[in-house]
C-alpha cells in the first residue's frame, strides 16, 4: 500500500508503569488534510503524537509514513526520517538560555537543504505569530502564549511534511487561534499532513479539520 | 543528507554558541587543557632540544678518552709516559692530556678545567684566556661578576680573580664549571706538574674508535678505562630520556583527569541529556550530535593546543626563562643555549598529540557517543 500521510495499523502501546495506553489504533492521517484528535487528559494523545513522530516505538502494530514502515526503521534511519516532522510538544521544550529566533532555527542547523533560507523564514514566522519584536528575547522572559507560538514557529520552519501539534492553543486567545489556523491551513495547502491533539473546544469547532478523532480508553474513534 | 563527519558551518557556529552558553565550564576546560599542553610540550621540547644539543656537542668532543683506573678509583696519568706510549699506536690521532675535576665552589660542586695557553688554538677573541690566578666562570656562575674573587676547595684551596664568563656556546660540562690556567687547575685538583686527569684522542673515522680500544689498552702499562664519543653520547641521551620519561609518566593522572572531565562535561547531567533528546526529536541525527560534540571539543582543544605550545616554546626558549632547565634537570643559573631542530619540533608535537590529543579525542568521542545512543523520548521525559 502506497498511501500518502501517516498510517497507523493496529497500534498498541504499553508502558510498564502505566499499563496499556493505546489499544489497536488504526487510522490514516492523510497528507493535504488536517486531523484533530481529542480526548480527556491522560487519554494518550501525547503518546500517539510521539509514536507518529518516531520518538517512541509501538509495542505492537505499525506506523507507515508515505508508504514506508517508519516504526520498523533502524534508529539512524528513523532519525533521518524525523527531519520531515515538525512537532510542538505539550511541554514546549524550548531552550531557555537562547533567544526565540535561535530556538526556531535549531531544527535547520544541521540541514544544508533548509539552512540557507532559515534565518529569513524564522524571522518571517515570528513576525506572523506576533513575536517579531521578541525574536532576541529568551523564552524565560516571555509569556506562556508567546513561548507556545515560538514552539509552533520551530515546528513550521523547514516546511515539514508531517506536522504534529500537541495542545497548540492552550495559552492562546481567539485572535491568536485564528492566526494559528491560518498557518495550519497553509501547511495543508502545501500538502502537509497535519495532526493536532487538543481538547480545546475552539479548535474542535474549526472548519480546517476534515476528520476528528476521539481517543477514549486507548481506542481511536472517528467523531461524526 | 550530509556525510556524518564533514564540515558544516552552521553546526560549527552553533557549537561556538553552545560553548558560550556554558562559558565557565568551557573556560575551565580551556585553561586546564592549555596548562596540560604547556607542561607536556615543555618537557618534550626540552628533551628534543637537549638531545639535539648533545648531538652537536658530541661532534666537538674527542673520539676517545683514556683514564687510568686503580682499585681505589681514578688515578692521574703521567703525561710524558702516556704520550710516549700512545703516539706509536696506529690510528690514534692528536693525543692531548686534559686536566679537569670537580671541586667545591661557594655555590656548590663545580667542574674545574685546566687550560694551557700554549696549546690553545681556536679561542674566541672576546673571551680572555685565564692566566695564573685568574678564572673564567661558566653560565651558572652568574653571581660572580668579572673583578670579583672566587674561592675553590679541592685537594688545595685556591682564591682566584674572575676575569670573564664562558660564552653560551661552551660545552655543557662547563655550564656549572670554571676554567683556570692549567697550573692552578693542577694545584686545586692535587695533581703533580706532569700529571693529567685523562687523555683525549681523535681517530680518522668514527668506526675506528672501537677498534683502537684493545691497542690502546695494550700500549699502556696500567689498567685503563676507554670511553668512545658514541658511548658518551648514548649515556647522555639515555639520561635525558629517563628523566623526561619519568616526568611524562607523572603527568598520567593529570591526563586521565582531563579525559574524565571532558567525558563528564560532555555527556553527564540531566539538562544536557534533555537537550540532546530535544535535538534528536527536532530532526538532528546521531551523526549531527557527534559532530556538534567534536566541534565543541575542537573549538576548545585547537586554541588550547596552540596557546599551550606557544607558552611552552616561550618558557623554554624566550630569553630569561631559565626555570625549565632547573625544574627538569636541576640546572642553575642561565639556561643552556638550546635550539629546536625541525625534526625535533615535529617529533615533540607528534608525541604531544599522542599524549594529550589521543585521550582528549577519545573522551570527546566517548561522550559524543553517549549522546548518539540515547533515546530521545526518555531524555525528554527526564527533562519535562
Amino acid at each position: 500500500m502506497n498511501s500518502t500521510g501517516l498510517d497507523c495499523r493496529a497500534l498498541t502501546f504499553k508502558r510498564s508503569d502505566a499499563g496499556t495506553i493505546l489499544r489497536g489504533v488504526t487510522a490514516c492521517f492523510a497528507c493535504g488534510g488536517a486531523s484533530l484528535v481529542t480526548g480527556l487528559t491522560g487519554a494518550g494523545k501525547s503518546t500517539l503524537l510521539h509514536l507518529l513522530a518516531g520518538l517512541l516505538g509501538p509495542t505492537s502494530g505499525e506506523i507507515w509514513a508515505d508508504g514506508e514502515p517508519v516504526s520498523r526503521f533502524s534508529a539512524p534511519h528513523r532519525e533521518r526520517w524525523r527531519r520531515r516532522v515538525g512537532i510542538v510538544f505539550q511541554h514546549l521544550h524550548l531552550l531557555n538560555d537562547v533567544s526565540l529566533l535561535e530556538n526556531v532555527l535549531v531544527p535547520c542547523i544541521p540541514r544544508p537543504d533548509c539552512w540557507p533560507d532559515a534565518l529569513a523564514d524564522g524571522r518571517r514566522l515570528l513576525e506572523r505569530l506576533g513575536l517579531g519584536h521578541l525574536k532576541d528575547a529568551p523564552p524565560s522572559r516571555v509569556s506562556g502564549g508567546e513561548r507556545q507560538r515560538a514552539a509552533l514557529a520551530r515546528a513550521l520552519i523547514g516546511r515539514p511534511r508531517f506536522l504534529l501539534l500537541d495542545e497548540p492553543s492552550a495559552f492562546q486567545d481567539d485572535d491568536q487561534i485564528d492566526g494559528l489556523l491560518r498557518l495550519l491551513a497553509e501547511a495543508v495547502a502545501r500538502h502537509a499532513c497535519v495532526v493536532v491533539c487538543s481538547h480545546d473546544p475552539r479548535l474542535a469547532a474549526a472548519e480546517l479539520f476534515q476528520i476528528r478523532y476521539r481517543l477514549t480508553q486507548g481506542r481511536l474513534e472517528v467523531c461524526p | 543528507m550530509t556525510r556524518p563527519l564533514c564540515w558544516n558551518r552552521p553546526l560549527v557556529v552553533w557549537a561556538a554558541r553552545d560553548l558560550g552558553r556554558h562559558a565557565s565550564t568551557a573556560l575551565l576546560l580551556f585553561i586546564s587543557l592549555s596548562l596540560l599542553v604547556t607542561l607536556v610540550m615543555l618537557v618534550l621540547w626540552f628533551d628534543q632540544s637537549l638531545s639535539h644539543a648533545c648531538l652537536l656537542w658530541a661532534e666537538q668532543a674527542p673520539d676517545l678518552v683514556v683514564r687510568r683506573v686503580t682499585v681505589g678509583g681514578w688515578a692521574p696519568l703521567p703525561v710524558a709516559e702516556t704520550l710516549a706510549r700512545v703516539r706509536p699506536v696506529v690510528g690514534a690521532l692528536r693525543p692531548r692530556p686534559r686536566v679537569w675535576g670537580v671541586v667545591q665552589s661557594p655555590v656548590g660542586p663545580w667542574t674545574v678545567v685546566g687550560l694551557d695557553p700554549a696549546t690553545v688554538s681556536d679561542w674566541p677573541a672576546d673571551v680572555p684566556l685565564p692566566r695564573t690566578g685568574e678564572a673564567l666562570v661558566g653560565t651558572a656562575g652568574q653571581a660572580f661578576e668579572p673583578g670579583r674573587s672566587i674561592r675553590l676547595e679541592g685537594r688545595a684551596s685556591l682564591t682566584l680573580n674572575v676575569v670573564g664568563r664562558l660564552p653560551l656556546s661552551a660545552a655543557p660540562v662547563l655550564h656549572d664549571g670554571v676554567v683556570l690556567h692549567v697550573r692552578d687547575a693542577r694545584r686545586v685538583l692535587g695533581l703533580e706538574a706532569d700529571q693529567a686527569t685523562d687523555l683525549a684522542l681523535d681517530v680518522f673515522h668514527d668506526d675506528e674508535a672501537e677498534a683502537l680500544r684493545p691497542d690502546l689498552a695494550r700500549a699502556l702499562p696500567w689498567p685503563v678505562s676507554i670511553t668512545t664519543a658514541g658511548e658518551q653520547l648514548r649515556r647522555q641521551l639515555d639520561d635525558i630520556s629517563r628523566r623526561t620519561g619519568w616526568l611524562l609518566v607523572s603527568f598520567a593522572p593529570a591526563l586521565a583527569a582531563m579525559a574524565l572531565v571532558v567525558a563528564t562535561v560532555g555527556s553527564a547531567g540531566r539538562r544536557r541529556r534533555w537537550e540532546m533528546g530535544l535535538l534528536k526529536a527536532l530532526g538532528w541525527s546521531g551523526g549531527d550530535l557527534l559532530r556538534l560534540h567534536l566541534y565543541r571539543g575542537l573549538l576548545i582543544g585547537a586554541p588550547a593546543v596552540v596557546l599551550g605550545s606557544a607558552a611552552a616554546y616561550l618558557l623554554l626558549f624566550a630569553p630569561g626563562a631559565d626555570w625549565a632547565a632547573g625544574f627538569i634537570f636541576g640546572m642553575t643559573g642561565r639556561s643552556l643555549p638550546l635550539q629546536l631542530s625541525g625534526q625535533g619540533s615535529a617529533g615533540g608535537l607528534l608525541l604531544g598529540a599522542l599524549m594529550v590529543g589521543m585521550p582528549y579525542m577519545a573522551a570527546l568521542f566517548w561522550s559524543g557517543w553517549q549522546a548518539v545512543v540515547q533515546d530521545p523520548a526518555e531524555c525528554l521525559a527526564e527533562g519535562a
